[in-house]
Order: C-alpha cells, then structure tokens, then sequence
C-alpha cells in the first residue's frame, strides 16, 4: 500500500514537473479542453438544437470522431499481435503506448457519445435491470457499452500492471497479464466490428446497410491506429530519452502499408457495386462523391480523402517511405483521410437522402466544433500526462526506490548502475561519474 | 535535441517563469472573458415564425349540406306541382345556372324526381327522400355506395369502436357537388418549415 | 558552493528561486488559480440552467415497471407541472391497451389531395412543438407513374392536387419487426400489446438510435426546448402520447392512443376532407380496415426491409 502511495506521489511529482514546452503544451490543451466545456455548459442548458443536426441528419460530427476514436483504440492490438504471438523483440519496449493509446482514445470515444445525448443525466437507463433497463442483446448499442468498458478496463490493466510492476522493480506474473493480453487481441477486433455492425444492421439505411462496413471499419483503423503510434513514438524518442528503435517503427509501418491497401481495395469494392447496376440506393454515394440535385457540401472532403489515402499509400509502397521524413508524411495523410472518409464521408451520406428522399444538409455549428476540440484536446492531456509517468518507469528513472528530483542525475545514474535502463539508452548529458553535489 | 529529457530543470532560464506565468494568467483572462463574451446571448428568444391558424385544421367538409332540397330558401314544390317535358336548363332562371358535369348523365330527372320535385327519382319512379340521398347516388355508383356503407369510402367520423359510441357517415354530398362531383381543388395547408434547427440549411 | 558544471561545462541547476524570485511552485500555484477562473468562467452558461427535474422524476422507473401507485403518483406530479405551465388543468390518463384489439390504419393513396390537414390536426390534437417546429405527418408529393420517393416533393404549396401528382402521407407505421424498438440501447421506446409503438419521454436518453433506425423518417427529435403556446394546449392528454414531451427526447405518431384506446378514431382521420384514412381493430371482420385489408389492393411502403408495418395504402378498386 506504501508503495502505492509512494507512486501517486512520485507520479504527481513527475506530471507537475517539465520544460517550457510540456507546460505550453499542457496548458494549451487545458484551454482548448475548458473551451470545450463552456460550449458544452451552452449545450447542456439549450439542448442539441445548439447544434448543426437536425431531423433529417440526425448524427453527426460527434458519432463521427466516436466511430473514427474507436478505430484508434482498436489499433493497439496491431502492436500486441507482433509482441505477444510472434514474440517480436522490437515491439515489446513500446507496447505499452499502444495500450495507454487504447485508454486515451476510449475515453474521448466515450465522452463523444455522451455529449451526444438528449438527457445525459438519464445514462443510469442503461444499467441492467433492476436498476435501468439495459436492451441487451437486442441493442447494439448496449454491445458497444460492454466492449468498449471491457476494453478501457482491459488495457488500463494491463499497461497499468507492467508499468506499475516495473516501478517496484518486480518480474510481473505472467499469469496476471498474459490471459489479458491474449483476450485483448480478440476483444480489439471485437470493440470495432460491434461499432460498425452498430451502422451495418439498419436496413433503413441503405448506405450503411452493406456486409464491408466491418471489414472497412477493420482496415482503416489499422490504417489510422499504427500511423498514429508511429508519430507518437518517434516523439517520444526525440524529447524522451527512452530509446525507441527503428525496427519497432518499420514494423508498425508494415501494418500501416497493408490495411491501407486493403482499405482502398474494399473502397473501390463498394463504389463498383454501388455504380455498376445503379439502384435507387445509389443516391447517398452519389451525394458524397458527386453531389446531388444541386446539394455537394461533401464533395471537396471526399475528394481530398481520398486524395490522401492513395497518396500515403503510394508513398507507403515505394521505399523512400523507409526514410522518416516521407513516412511521417504519407502517416499524416493516413490519418486525416482515413478521419475525413470514416467518419463525415461515412456517417452523413447515410441521412442524405432521408428516407423519404428529401435532402437536407449538415453543417456543423461553431458550439459544436468547440465541443469536439475540447474533447480532443483532453485526450491528447490524457495521453500527455500518463506517457509523463509511463515514460520514465521505462526509462527506470522513475523507480520506487529512488527520489527522482534531487536531481534527475542521480535517478539516471543509479538506473545506468542497477541495469534497469535495459533498452541501451545512452546516458546522455548526464549520466556520468561525478557525483551530484547537495542541494544547497 | 534528442538527449534532451522532460525533466530537465535548467531548461527554465531567468526570464522563463515570469514570462511563462504572465502568459498563463492572460491566457486564463482572456478564456474567461471570451466565455462571458460568446454566452452573453443565451438567455434570449428568438421571434416565434409560425402560427397555426385554425384553417389548417378546419374540420369542416368542403360543402355545407342543408336540411332539405331547396334553393334560394324556397322548396321546389313551393313552385312546381306538375310533370314538365321541358329541359330545366331552358328556363330564364334559378336552373340555367346549373352547370352539370356528372360523366354522362346529361338529363336533370335521371336524378330529380318530375312529378314530385321535393324528391328523388328512384328506380322504377319512385320517390327517394333528400335525407336518402345516398341511395340516389347508389342507383349508379353502387361499388362505392358498398364502400360507403362498410366505410372505407368517404369519411367516417367519431368512434371505430361501436360499443363506445356512434359512427357517423358523411353523407356523399357533404364532399360532392351533385351537379359536378368531381371533387374540387384545394389550398393545402403550409409546408413544413426550413430552418428549424441550425441543420436545415436547405 | 562552488558552481558545479557538467563534462560539458554548462552549469548544474537545481529548482531554486531565480533572481526574479519566482520559483516554479509558485508558478504553478498562480496558473492553477488562473486556469481555476478561467474554469468556472468556462461553467457560466450554466447560469441559465433551468435546473434539473425533481428528484423523483429523475430516479423514476420505466413505465412498464411502475406499480399503480407509483404511476398515479407519476401522473398527478406530472398534471400539477403542466398545470403550472399552461394554465389549464390537464386531464392526463394512462390508459391501459384494449384487448382482443389490434390497431391498423389505411390510406386511400388514390384520394389523398396533398391538402395538409391532416398535419396540422394532428400538431394541435398532439400538443407538437411549433417551434422548433415538430410535425409527425409527412406529406409526399409524388410523380405518377412511380413510387421514388426521391422524385417527391415536400413542401409544395398552392392548390392541390396538382396536375401529374399524386399524394402519399408517411408518418409512424406502428411496425410489428419495428427497427426502432429492436435498437434503443434503453427500451425506451417498445410495442404495445394492441399494437402501437409507443415512447417512454421519462427514460428515453435522446441518443437518436431509433432515428437513425427508421425507414420512414417517421421519429422526431426534440433538439431544444419545445414551444407550445399556453392557448394551443389540448388538456386531454395521455402518459404514453400526446402529453407535451421535455427536451432531449424522442416523439413520433401513436396513433393518437388517447382518443382510439377510448374507441375513438384518430385526430388525423377525423379533419381529412376526402375520407382517405381508415383505421379500426384488424381483429373485427366488420371493421372497415379489415375490410380493406381483406378486398381492396394494399401495398406496404417499403415492404422489402421486412418492418411489417400496421399502415396500409390502399386504392378503391
């Protein structure tokens, strides 16, 4: 118990303690976050006529990151299937951000579908009987309850356990982790096909109506997921001194390469079968890519997705893309074309035409926006301030054992002397023999 | 630049701190203005656009029906007692303004009643009441007069259930004129409005 | 001490106050009292909170679970409220469903004239927002010689009917497989045993699954507050219809069950000028609908998804 306590508060040491850029990073992101708050306060009290939807269009840019938020999560198993199945030596150091990804990114998908709803306060509804009346298995919805929960709690553990296990400098049990890991390989998978069969079991709704919206769902957050991890890890490696090296960050971009392709592919697939034998269904797609009778708000976003996908993915293939600069690039792409198609290019072509053909557009409101920025940003503090804490038990300079801020020299020192920086780090400015003086 | 660590202290320069807490504190001003600023509005109302007038909803059936088979406040038989072999429409007034455009029914007594004009022609001569009058209707349009009676043509008000209270026939001229039965235009109620929400920007 | 410097010669630090005399405790201590004011600044908008239902509302249960007496206390809190809000006393039931009843409605598509009344009856009978403006009716304008829907119309105006169209009313067609019963994460919304569709307003969480779910754009969403003129409000109102529904919540036709479960027919039927809509018990032979259903030509809209509506059209032949 000591030594969870002597964790709280050497974590919070650590979190309240950086350079100039953490702390204009953080408060940045706090801003943006309280931003989102007011806009939220203004919509809690008037209700979502705050915002752009409408009847006709009656989700939108909310369900939109939701369903774009739970791809990303589901894309830590990208990195726990090399580990752990295939035993691959150059994942295993950065699993864990994968996970803490998991975690971040399911908190945001949450808060999106909260802020979503007509009567928040009512959400106990959805507690099994006797206290709500919770519409399983019949609901989809309630399926995405479960796996999204189960899946927070699964990564929070796991991660948690290791990280918390290499702070008291312990071998962790693999009885107490691996039996999680494995159900995590499956529960990933799962967490994305029940969001997508959340869209795909409408018959009502003949643009989600259609058996690849799993797969597509699958491909893309495989696409978007690992290139998001890329760039978060060459981060880490530039103002960490956790060494991250190359080998993890190509395997990553192997993954990144094939469902992008396989992404694209069963693109392509729809759009055949959607403008080969044109049926009345063919309205929404045409709408999205095209417009129709008149109306093509969609159109330039589309486009520039699509634009973007097969870029990455051209710069993906060619081998200049082993080199950071142009892998870097063809990943941001990635990521905001796979968030562009995913999420508006897939939830709003569904309500246009409405069911009785009538078109009416979605245009998001500037409270709205200002929501979904300030959840972002909370994700991205989130992130931010659990790798604070994850990143120097990796490094071992955040040990039990140690006061990590009499100087960080010492920390180093003693983490070089005791073996525990086991990923070959250099010690960098300060590791070296002399002895920190006393504080005076 | 990569063997710089978070937790470097010296990062912090002589200036940096202050500098750093006099960013933060506007910044924190400058949200909290720009929150007050942007919310100043909520409180208020909009104007209220639409009125349901009660047109919309009248209830009434496009023709008025009266007691009894009359003109001008005057019954028929108030002026005619005799068979005539004349055609109605000749005469200099009250029937030269009917205008008949009722399929091929092209001769007045195929409906009203020569010998007694306070009546109906029945089949075979006889007299049909004007509170029958549906069973004039019947003589030609019998499909639709069986409709009637079953209710699935023509409106039916009050109660479908019969043991809760009485159903109730418009009779076929509460929606047909009988001279021109085909049923007539109307001005349809408004359309839904556009831009009820921030959404509809159709 | 002497100043210590690393092999590289730049100066060990050590969190100590600079010469400004600001050291980073006290840093962080003003930014937090900053951002702790900027925070509730943030909050402000929440001055116009018009508070939360009373507590007993907000821990009630689903309709179905209430025993007698929660419900008739449910109800009377419920009177006194729209009492207080609109001046009249309510006459607020919850009339149980009838049995050996089973709801089913008809529209004559060959009598329909596009004229609207039936729209509006139905705003006024059912106490419907005018603004934002909620209408469960849609009337379709359509081109004769199809059933596309994406070649109607809505909002014609003028003198109907009009020259090469025809006119197809669409509102909740009270499904037997009804998508949105089967998709709301909270059983909010579910099949009555004489077969209308109906809504909980009480614990519908206003996630728009069951909009999303149905095919007949027949489901309404109340995205603020909804505005009933105290002089338009119909006092005969029951629990699970036409009682004025909170912000946040779902709406849609039901069949107007505060007039048919006490054997009327519904306010839409009654205004229509041309007789075209039928409704009764499909369990009575001698009912009209079941003679409608039984001789004339019935079609189901959108009959391919499998809903298995309670609506019919139908033509006179």
């Amino acid at each position: 118990m000591s030594n969870l306590l002597r964790f709280f508060r050497l974590s919070a040491g650590e979190v309240l303690n950086g350079d100039w850029r953490y702390y204009a990073w953080m408060s940045a992101l706090a801003l943006i976050t309280l931003a989102g708050i007011n806009a939220y306060c203004v919509q809690f009290v008037h209700g979502l006529g705050t915002t752009g939807m409408s009847d006709h269009v009656s989700w939108g840019l909310y369900i939109a990151n939701f369903t774009f938020l739970v791809g990303m999560a589901a894309a830590a198993v990208m990195m726990v299937i090399p580990v752990y199945i295939y035993h691959d030596h150059h994942m295993h150091d950065v699993v864990v951000f994968g996970e803490i990804l998991a975690v971040a990114t399911l908190i945001m998908a949450m808060l999106f579908v909260t802020v979503d709803l007509g009567r928040p306060e009512r959400v106990w509804h959805m507690l099994p009987p006797p206290l709500g009346n919770f519409n399983w298995p019949s609901s989809l919805l309630t399926w995405d309850v479960i796996v999204l929960n189960g899946y927070l709690f699964l990564n929070a553990y796991v991660a948690g356990y290791l990280l918390y296990m290499r702070f008291l400098k312990r071998e962790p049990l693999k009885l107490l982790y691996i039996p999680f890991v494995l159900l995590s390989i499956v529960w990933a998978v799962s967490i994305h096909t029940v969001t997508a069969f959340l869209y795909q079991g409408l018959a009502g709704r003949p643009f989600w109506h259609s058996s690849i919206i799993a797969p597509r769902f699958l491909a893309s957050a495989f696409t978007a997921g690992p290139a998001f991890l890329i760039l978060i890890l060459q981060l880490v490696r530039r103002y960490t001194s956790y060494n991250i090296l190359d080998g993890a960050v190509l395997r990553l971009r192997d993954v990144v390469q094939v469902a992008m392709a396989i992404n694209i592919f069963l693109f392509l697939s729809e759009v055949f079968k959607e403008f080969y034998m044109q049926t009345q269904h063919v309205a929404h797609i045409k709408y999205l890519l095209f417009g129709l009778h008149g109306h093509s708000a969609l159109v330039p976003w589309i486009w520039t997705a699509l634009g973007m996908n097969v870029t990455a993915f051209l710069l993906l293939m060619l081998p200049a893309s082993r080199k950071l600069k142009w892998l870097n690039a063809a990943c941001v792409l990635a990521i905001i074309g796979v968030w562009i198609e995913k999420g508006m290019g897939f939830i709003i072509p569904a309500f246009i035409p409405n069911p009785l053909g009538e078109i009416v557009e979605y245009l998001p409101t500037y409270n709205e926006i200002l929501i979904c920025a300030g959840i972002w940003a909370l994700g991205f503090f989130i992130y931010t301030l659990i790798l604070k804490i994850a990143v120097p038990i990796l490094t071992g300079r955040l040990q039990a054992d140690t006061e990590p801020h009499s100087a960080g020299i010492s920390g180093d020192k003693a983490a070089v002397q005791s073996g525990n920086l086991k990923t070959g780090v250099s010690p960098g400015r300060w590791g070296r023999d002399k002895a920190p003086s006393e504080n005076p | 630049m990569s063997e710089q660590d978070w937790e470097k202290t010296d990062a912090f320069r002589n200036t940096e701190i202050p500098t750093l807490l006099l960013i933060a504190v506007g910044a924190a001003c400058v949200a909290a203005a720009w929150f007050f600023y942007t919310n100043r509005h909520t409180s208020e109302q909009g104007p209220r656009a639409f009125v349901m007038k009660p047109e919309y909803y009248d209830i009434s059936p496009v023709r008025t029906v009266g007691k009894k088979l009359e003109t001008l406040g005057m019954a028929c038989g108030d002026c005619h007692s005799d068979p005539t072999d004349q055609d109605p429409r000749t005469a200099p007034e009250i029937h030269n303004k009917v205008v008949l455009k009722h399929g091929s029914n092209n001769r007045c007594f195929n409906c009203h009643n020569n010998g007694k004009r306070d009546f109906f022609a029945a089949n075979g001569g006889g007299q049909i009441p004007f509170s029958k009058v549906e069973t004039l209707c019947a003589k030609c349009h019998g499909p639709t007069y069986r409709d009637w009676q079953r209710g699935t043509h023509g409106r039916r008000n009050g109660y479908w259930d019969k043991t809760a209270g009485e159903q109730k026939n418009l009779v076929c001229i509460a929606c047909h004129d009988p001279h021109s039965p085909a049923f007539k235009p109307m001005k349809a109620a408004p359309a839904p409005l556009k831009h009820n929400t921030p959404g509809e920007t159709h | 001490m002497a100043e210590e410097k690393d092999p590289q010669g730049a100066p060990f630090s050590h969190p100590k106050p600079y010469g400004s005399g600001v050291t980073r405790r006290q840093f962080l201590a003003v930014a937090a009292a900053g951002a702790a004011a900027a925070a509730a600044a943030a909050l402000s908008p929440l001055r116009d909170f018009g508070g939360f239902p009373p507590l007993r509302e907000m821990l009630q249960k689903h309709f179905t679970e209430l025993t007698p007496g929660q419900k008739k206390e449910v109800l009377e809190r419920i009177a006194s409220q729209l009492q207080e809000k609109y001046g009249a006393a309510p006459q607020l039931t919850a009339l149980p469903p009838m049995d050996g009843v089973q709801y089913a409605y008809a529209l004559n598509i060959g009598r329909c004239v596009g004229c609207r009344k039936c729209v509006y009856a139905c705003m006024k009978e059912n106490n419907q927002s005018r603004d934002p403006q909620i209408q469960y009716i849609s009337v379709l304008q359509m081109e004769k010689g199809n059933i596309d829907v994406e070649k109607s119309s809505i909002d014609y105006e003028g003198q109907v009917p009009k020259e090469g169209h025809y006119y197809m009313p669409v509102q909740c067609h009270h499904c037997e497989t009804s998508p949105c019963t089967k998709v709301c994460p909270v059983k909010a919304t579910w099949r009555e045993p004489d077969g209308i569709v109906v809504v909980d307003y009480n614990w519908c969480i206003g996630c728009r699954y069951c909009e999303a779910a149905c095919p007949y754009h027949a489901r309404r969403f109340n995205f603020k507050e909804p505005y009933l003129p105290e002089k338009d409000f119909n006092p005969k109102i029951d629990y699970l219809s036409n009682r004025p529904r909170p912000k946040g919540t779902m709406e849609k036709c039901t069949f107007c069950l505060q007039r048919t479960r006490a054997g009327k027919y519904p306010a839409c039927l009654e205004v229509c000028p041309t007789g075209s809509r039928k409704f009764g018990n499909m369990l009575d032979p001698d009912s009209e609908i079941s003679s409608i259903i039984r001789d004339k030509r019935v079609y189901i809209f959108k009959e391919e998804l499998g809903t298995v509506p309670r609506f019919y059209y139908y033509t006179d032949v």
